[in-house]
């Protein structure tokens, strides 16, 4: 057989070049345990923006100007989600842009893979959220 | 009894009354049979004076090789879809598109893609060198049944592989979608089918050349 080995060696340097490739791209164990802590910190912040919009009905709708402490939550909004980096116990920071917008930062290690990309501001590691009244 | 048996005890007899190859097949012929039926019909038994005539080996279907060459298929057909799909998620990176972002779920995929080139690359790899070489030691293999079926097979998807792509690449053309990035993605598919099709259409013809 004429064509026994020069497609063989050809087709196996393509897959191992394309498996190096991808390794190299998609990173190892490491980044995927980054990738892991990054969806638990979106979590939380998803679940802090439906504490903020809670809060600012119970506030007759008007967005609150900081986050009250878990202990302090009012009782409609009881019980408070978590407020701090599970990881780093950094705490989430809220801040209020104006009457109708607010954003939530989370210490993201790869913020540019969230699956949110126009609401991330990826420099900063913080999600834009509207408030409509 | 079948038609083809008939024939095959025909000939049989007629061998083993001692008439000559020529007799025989002017009396099939007659009889209305095809040339290439005769010619297989008389060659199922070997030429030469013994007698009863001698059978020559046939094409043998052997739950072993169905093993080996259905396993050897679809770790061929795993590593031309993860190598595809890796390749193309590769593509989606360095050609960046400013409609689709990339996100960690093409990495989740890719992962995924990874793991099985991984795993059926080196089994096909293996298992393609041990059939080449049963086939060399032992001639009577490469008139398999399942090798060849196998092969067909293969030769028959990489073929609709090929003939979509190119269906695709016109579509896309007409469309004003020819972008690219869809380039890179239309050439990575011609090229794995591609390669899979030359390769198994070389093997595939000397099976024919040689029977």
């Amino acid at each position: 057989m004429k064509a026994e080995s020069g497609p063989p060696i050809v087709i196996g340097i393509i897959v191992l070049a394309t498996i190096a490739a991808g390794i190299w791209s998609v990173g190892g164990p490491a980044t995927g345990k980054q990738e892991k802590r990054d969806k638990a910190r979106m979590s939380d912040v998803r679940n802090l923006s439906g504490h903020v919009i809670c809060l600012a009905y119970a506030n007759d709708k008007v967005l609150p100007d900081a986050l009250p402490s878990e202990q302090d939550t009012i009782a409609d909004c009881a019980p408070a989600p978590r407020m701090a980096d599970p990881f780093t116990q950094a705490p989430y920071v809220y801040e209020k842009i104006s009457d109708t917008a607010y954003r939530i930062c989370a210490g993201f290690e790869h913020p540019e893979l969230i699956a949110y990309p126009k609401q991330m501001d990826v420099d900063a590691g913080c999600m834009n959220y509207q408030y409509k009244r | 009894m079948k038609s083809s048996d008939q024939l095959a005890s025909f000939v049989y007899d007629a061998l083993n009354a001692g008439r000559s190859r020529d007799d025989i097949s002017a009396a099939l012929e007659q009889a209305g049979w095809s040339t290439p039926e005769i010619r297989d019909a008389l060659g199922n038994w070997a030429e030469g004076e013994f007698s009863p005539p001698v059978p020559r080996p046939r094409p043998f279907v052997s739950a072993r090789e169905a093993f080996l060459y259905g396993l050897m298929f679809v770790a061929l057909a795993m590593t031309a879809w993860h190598l595809s799909t890796l390749l193309m998620h590769l593509i989606d990176q360095w050609i960046p598109d400013l409609d689709e972002k990339y996100s960690y779920y093409s990495k989740r995929d890719m992962r995924f893609s990874i793991a099985s080139l991984i795993v059926f690359f080196p089994l096909f790899a293996m298992l393609n060198v041990r059939a080449n070489r049963s086939i060399k030691a032992n001639a009577g293999r490469r008139r398999s049944d399942v090798r060849k079926w196998f092969g067909y097979i293969t030769l028959f998807l990489a073929a609709i592989a090929l003939l979509g792509d190119l269906i695709y690449v016109i579509y896309a053309l007409l469309n004003g979608d020819l972008t690219a990035r869809f380039i890179a993605k239309a050439a990575v598919v011609a090229g794995v089918a591609g390669l899979i099709f030359f390769y198994f259409r070389a093997d595939m013809t000397e099976d024919a050349n040689e029977s």
